[in-house]
């Protein structure tokens, strides 16, 4: 996957500006940012869920084909075995009415994937039992690991992961991260996490792109950017990072 | 003085002890669940099922009159988790502090107080986000808006429950030179947190829970450095660092 040139702007106000990256399977990348810079809007141009009144501009590189970024319909056919998003708040995102496992089921049939919601939910480290629970009962990590569950069910190629550990103790955000990156090495999908935590994804992302107020401020292997900071952003990212 | 002896709130919470004296600094820290936001609900009043002893002064607040805890909450005051939601959105901040000052009994600010401007200057709030909407201003600022409507009630006791689990992390330790420079001017700081870091320098000692039960107290630097019960260990190792 190749993303060239992401633009996005809402009534005449610039919120992306010519961010670009690319990833293969089963790499990791990590965008990284203050709040506000556009991490999240990033992943929602992706998918084709930016707000309605964005102008969307740029193209996304996949496999062989050339999808424009402004294509809604093009983007929406690509969710699911394409692209699968575990969001932020993962408990909001689950239907709170129905259970684990009718949810996980109703994702499998949608997108055409193997329906065992019992062995989808050990891959993430939930035993059978939660199949029959509904999202009320979830602590914050298992929502996440739910969530994770039904993204990896889609079986998709990239997976968009949205600061999943930003409501978690670090506990849970250590074993959330280290499940992220297990998953998707064995199962060679490539990962797109955004944080705004540098530390926390410093071992588990190889290469790193930088948002500042919607343009790249920098990019390349995460070691380096640590060792020798291009900007402002990334130097201040940094110097937090080592702070604690 | 904050005294609890056998705090417990139905299985939430169970058999916790503290004190908290002027200038106090108690960190509380532990996974989700364990009972931190439990505790500091239990100390203002908002757990009904609160048994165990909680005396202010000398004075027992379990099973006392609405009357007395009402007397607490402006000596004690706590800062919730997300202040995209702990803020009312339709009071513009002003009328927030107002409102603060008028349940702890405190007189009106006049609207060129200069005791307001001390405040806003204290949490490092520009004036002319006094008549803004908590939805027009950023976290960080939203954040610093509930601290200020929490320092107008004149209290002994700040309780802050993850105030910085919603921002980023240079936003983050700006809140948190904020807390230490609120406590270097006296006010007793009890910070519940699950990001260890923030911690030393901020409170002196800490309290750890795991499944509601106080297993770990102790002087902060002793604590984290050389952590006893396996969920204070937990907790420590699995701390970010570069």
């Amino acid at each position: 996957m190749r993303v060239d040139g992401l633009g996005c702007t809402i009534d005449g106000r610039t919120l992306l500006e010519a961010v670009s990256f690319s990833l293969s399977g089963g790499e990791a990348l990590a965008v990284l940012g203050p709040s506000g810079a556009g991490k999240s809007l990033v992943l929602r141009c992706l998918l084709g869920l930016a707000p309605a009144q964005a102008t969307v501009t740029g193209t996304l590189f996949w496999d062989e084909r050339r999808v424009p970024l402004a294509d809604r319909p093009a983007l929406a056919r690509l969710r699911g075995r394409g692209l699968a998003l575990v969001p932020q708040a993962a408990a909001a995102s689950l239907d709170p009415m129905r259970t684990v496992g009718q949810q996980l089921r109703e994702v499998c049939v949608l997108h055409g994937t193997d329906s065992r919601p019992r062995e989808r939910l050990a891959e993430v480290g939930l035993s059978h039992e939660f199949v029959d629970r509904h999202p009320h009962a979830l602590s914050g990590g298992q929502a996440q690991r739910v969530a994770l569950a039904l993204a990896l069910a889609c079986r998709p190629a990239v997976l968009l992961a949205d600061e999943p550990m930003a409501s978690l103790d670090c506990v849970s955000q250590a074993e959330l991260v280290d499940l992220l990156v297990k998953r998707c090495a064995a199962e060679q999908v490539a990962l797109v996490l955004v944080s705004h935590d540098l530390a926390r994804v410093a071992r588990c992302c190889p290469r790193a792109i930088v948002l500042d107020r919607g343009r790249m401020v920098a990019h390349g292997p995460l070691a380096e950017l640590l060792a020798a900071p291009p900007d402002p952003t990334t130097a201040v990212m940094v110097a937090v990072a080592r702070r604690g | 003085m904050l005294v609890g002896r056998g705090l417990t709130v139905g299985a939430r919470l169970l058999g916790v002890d503290l004190e908290l004296g002027p200038g106090a600094g108690l960190g509380v820290i532990g996974r989700s669940g364990s009972g931190k936001s439990t505790l500091a609900r239990a100390l203002v009043g908002l757990e009904p099922e609160l048994a165990g002893s909680l005396t202010m002064a000398g004075r027992e607040l379990v099973g006392a009159p609405r009357a007395a805890w009402a007397e607490l909450r402006a000596r004690v005051q706590l800062v919730w988790q997300d202040p995209a939601t702990a803020l009312d959105p339709n009071l513009p901040i002003r009328r927030s502090i107002a409102e603060a000052r008028l349940l702890a009994r405190r007189d009106r600010f006049t609207r060129d107080d200069p005791r307001l401007a001390a405040l806003l200057e204290r949490v490092a709030l520009g004036p002319e986000l006094l008549d803004r909407l908590p939805g027009a201003l950023s976290g960080g600022q939203r954040q610093r808006a509930a601290i200020a409507r929490a320092l107008a009630a004149e209290p002994e006791l700040l309780i802050v429950d993850e105030i910085t689990s919603a921002l980023d992390r240079p936003v983050a330790w700006t809140i948190v030179d904020l807390l230490r420079s609120l406590r270097s001017s006296g006010i007793g700081l009890m910070m519940i947190s699950h990001d260890l870091s923030f911690l030393p320098g901020t409170v002196d000692r800490v309290l750890v829970l795991a499944d509601g039960r106080p297993v770990e107290a102790g002087p902060v630097a002793t604590v984290l450095a050389a952590p006893q019960a396996a969920a204070t260990r937990a907790l420590v190792d699995a701390a970010p660092r570069l």
